[in-house]
């Protein structure tokens, strides 16, 4: 890495500091933002993230940003990268919403829409623990409703 | 990194209704699915209305004209196929928007089924807030006058056998 190279430390809701490398922490548009604008100081505070889903975050802005890695191998870090339970995708989908990266919240929001398809209502509720608080009466009303899209 | 035992919480359901909607959308990239989108209407109190924000797209695909079957049955399947198409277009009246609304029409004789015709571009144009209209027709449909004047279309195309010809101006 050339002598230029300038480090970020970014810090999470939970008090944890990373050190990061500015042209990588720069694939989150809002620390873009603030580096262009010229609001970093000597810390930039994440309030809406924490250690345990930043560390993730920068476990793929790296790979992503490593040199010479193949389609291939991104394509199979990408696939372990989503199969997390379901309060993870949670988690990375607040994170990259608030960093404004696009490219890990499509990701995880279409792992979500993946997760969802294919699936009965029944099998979804169990799948995100989605508590039904309809009455019977309440669903039975929906389905008959909507009963044109069972079909 | 140790595991932490899983909670059974419902984290979903908490997400802004702009990434829920950004999800649901993902489930219909294909016209064909976009039904899957309703369906989750079911799951909570929370879904129940989500899948109206959801831009969805319509294709309305005429029967094409089989060979391989007698007329009278074709005959029965356009009739089902019309019958089950102007009840679908009845709910997705309450989609907030339709990204793109599609009708290929392939049959040699509109004249018969100009009614079907002019409901269908009716949706479009009047019913529904549909951003880009797409209607590809053989044979000798006319344009509506009506679908002259329209403000929610951003992007239409039309592919007739007909000239265009608007008795006013057009927007």
């Amino acid at each position: 890495m050339s002598s230029s190279t300038k480090f970020l430390t970014l810090k999470t809701c939970d008090d944890k500091k990373f050190v990061l490398d500015e042209a990588i922490a720069v694939r989150s548009q809002t620390i873009k933002n603030m580096v262009e604008d010229d609001c970093v100081s000597n810390v930039i505070p994440l309030p809406n993230v924490n250690s345990k889903t930043m560390t993730k975050v920068i476990e793929y802005w790296k790979k992503h940003s490593e040199e010479g890695v193949s389609k291939d191998v991104l394509m199979d870090f990408d696939k372990a990268f989503v199969k997390v339970h379901h309060s993870i995708l949670h988690a990375l989908i607040l994170a990259a919403n608030f960093l404004n990266d696009k490219e890990i919240l499509d990701m995880m929001c279409q792992e979500v829409a993946d997760r969802i398809k294919g699936k009965t209502p029944e099998e979804i509720r169990k799948e995100f623990d989605i508590k039904n608080d309809f009455t019977p009466e309440e669903e039975e009303e929906i389905r008959k409703e909507n009963a044109w899209a069972f079909e | 990194m140790a595991k932490k035992s899983k909670k059974r919480e419902d984290r979903l359901s908490d997400l802004p209704d702009s990434i829920l909607i950004h999800i649901l959308s993902m489930l219909c990239e294909d016209a064909e699915d976009s039904k899957k989108v309703v369906r989750t209407s079911l799951l909570s109190k929370r879904w129940q209305f989500l899948w109206k924000s959801v831009p969805v797209s319509l294709e309305i695909r005429f029967p094409d004209d089989c060979y391989s079957t007698t007329p009278a049955k074709w005959e029965r399947d356009v009739l089902d196929y019309l019958n089950s198409t102007h009840r679908e277009l009845h709910y997705w009246r309450s989609c907030h928007k339709i990204r793109k609304f599609s009708v290929v029409f392939n049959n040699r004789d509109p004249e018969k089924f100009v009614k079907d015709i002019d409901l269908w571009v009716y949706f479009a144009s009047e019913v529904a807030n549909v951003e880009h209209f797409k209607l590809i027709s053989e044979g000798g449909y006319k344009f509506p006058q009506f679908a002259y004047k329209n403000t929610s279309w951003r992007k239409l195309d039309i592919e007739l056998c007909m000239e265009l010809n608007p008795l006013a101006n057009v927007n």
